[in-house]
């Protein structure tokens, strides 16, 4: 037998081997010095691991305040379900009230409200914190222009007028948005990011620009090959040269979840899911556009970076919240 | 603001729903609880995490997984809002800790202060560890954690049974050099 490889010496250890192949794994580790060393490293370094996040046997859970908590959390959001679009915290502007109420019935309504008002929280706060601050002002005006083009509404927080929340540009499509396919995705970024995004925003909504509400038509459509391996890799690297440092990551992320969204589930989901879905990621991308374009235009600035990063976040966190909800729905049949 | 309420949503609470949400509670808060609570270390914040984990249970009770595969989905919820909550409150945790550390100074603090400031920072120092591993690989890690069979983890994370114990090795590799890193262990 050859040698075991991490997998299988993990499986060894988390006991998850069959019987067969346990007695081979063990045949051979008791003829194989490195494996065997190779065996108590991993114990060693899971060691590690689960005791910096140990579960702590002797926790005190307050089940019967948890208990009433969600009973009335569940009551409250039954009511404003049924109110129809007063749910959305503070600062939101007009057409959150209706973009909210329009989904209020439908999809994971709690979740829908806790993006929506972090996302706008964070357009809200973005601006209202630019606009406070003076910026210095230096000759890279480009992202600047879009930081007010993109976003009217969070300057006022009052805006109504067909405010839907517009495909943000430039990070829309960094993040794996809109994208056909792996590889015409990467091309376009390559022609996209290169240039500063003011006046490319033209050129890069094509997409559905013009119909409201359909931003992301081609959603659905894939046609990977190998998705299992996609899903359990990082994506291979798109050539980004402009991503700012803060975004790579999230990019990956985003791009990994987008990946397994689409690949197996979103033909899951019933259209008006599907529909909300990507309004709600519209809203996110908006967010992410005006923080960026912050940052951007301050490269320095912790909190700009922070708001980009909460941006971020809602983001996965939409995206994580789908993938569950599809999974499911895929699992339920 | 007028309008008046139709109430579907209660009355679809009365109709019993496929899932009994009572039981889904009672059998795996202290799970759920104790998931959010091994990474966020805050009594506030574990019971903040383990109702929004059950609201979201709650919203998609229809489709939720019934049985077996229940608390590898609350789980999942659980560890990625306590991880998003930890995320965002990671820098102020550093000034606290900075804070901390200036206290400790003055006030020429006892021994358990100072062993308690360096759990704290230990920590700290995991969770950063934990920020830098890629998904799917922290996801399976957290999840073999708190206890979760590789068939269990699998549909959590939604990658084939086969690749789990590469992923949780890989992740432990990446958290291990990593941690070596910040701690300047390495």
């Amino acid at each position: 037998m050859n040698c075991l490889d991490e997998g299988l010496l993990q499986a060894l250890t988390d006991g998850e081997l069959s019987a067969e192949r346990k007695r081979e794994a063990e045949t051979h580790l008791a003829s194989c010095a490195s494996c065997a060393a190779a065996l108590a490293g991993a114990a060693q370094e899971f060691t590690l691991f689960s005791q910096a996040f140990a579960v702590d046997e002797s926790l005190s859970v307050p089940t019967e305040r948890l208990r009433a908590n969600i009973t009335s959390a569940i009551a409250e959001m039954q009511t404003a379900q049924a109110a129809q679009g007063f749910v959305v915290r503070g600062s939101s502007g007009g057409h959150v009230r209706s973009f909210w109420s329009s989904l209020a019935a439908s999809f994971a309504p709690r979740q829908i409200a806790v993006f929506a008002s972090l996302a706008l929280a964070a357009v809200v706060l973005a601006a209202t914190f630019f606009a406070l601050r003076p910026g210095p002002q230096t000759g890279n005006d480009g992202p600047r222009e879009i930081a007010t083009s993109n976003k009217p509404a969070g300057q006022s927080g009052k805006e109504t007028p067909d405010a839907k929340p517009a495909p943000s540009p430039a990070i829309v499509e960094a993040g794996p948005q809109s994208e056909p396919g792996g590889a015409a995705n990467a091309e376009e970024l390559a022609k996209i990011r290169p240039k500063n995004a003011g006046s490319e925003m033209a050129k890069i909504r094509p997409k559905g620009a013009g119909e409201a509400g359909k931003f992301r038509p081609k959603i659905v459509d894939t046609d990977r090959g190998g998705a299992e391996v996609a899903a359990a890799t990082p994506r291979p690297k798109i050539p980004q040269p402009e991503l700012l440092p803060v975004e790579r990551q999230y990019a990956r992320e985003i791009a990994a979840l987008k990946t397994s969204i689409e690949r197996q589930k979103l033909q899951t989901l019933s259209p008006t899911l599907r529909a909300e879905y990507e309004r709600n990621v519209a809203v996110v991308d908006e967010a992410i556009a005006s923080t960026r374009a912050a940052v951007k235009s301050n490269p320095k600035d912790l909190d700009a970076q922070e708001f980009l990063r909460a941006a971020y976040q809602d983001k996965l966190d939409l995206l994580s919240a789908v993938a569950g909800k599809s999974e499911l729905a895929s699992a339920d049949r | 603001m007028t309008e008046t309420a139709q109430t579907p949503a209660r009355a679809a609470a009365a109709t019993a729903p496929t899932l009994d949400f009572d039981e889904a509670f009672t059998r795996h808060h202290r799970a759920v609880y104790g998931a959010a609570y091994s990474l966020l270390r805050d009594a506030g914040l574990a019971e903040d995490v383990t109702q929004e984990t059950f609201l979201r249970l709650h919203s998609n009770r229809e489709t939720a997984p019934q049985g077996e595969l229940l608390k590898p989905w609350l789980l999942r919820v659980a560890l990625n809002l306590s991880y998003n909550t930890l995320r965002g409150r990671s820098r102020a945790s550093v000034r606290e800790d900075e804070f901390a550390k200036e206290t400790v100074g003055f006030a020429g603090a006892s021994e358990s202060v100072e062993a308690d400031f360096e759990r704290r920072t230990r920590i700290e120092e995991a969770r950063r560890a934990l920020e830098k591993i890629d998904e799917p690989m922290r996801s399976c890690l957290l999840l073999k954690q708190q206890g979760l069979s590789y068939r269990e983890i699998a549909a959590a994370v939604s990658v084939n049974e086969s690749y789990v114990g590469s992923l949780i090795a890989r992740g432990r590799k990446e958290f291990v050099r990593m941690y070596g890193k910040i701690g300047g262990r390495g």
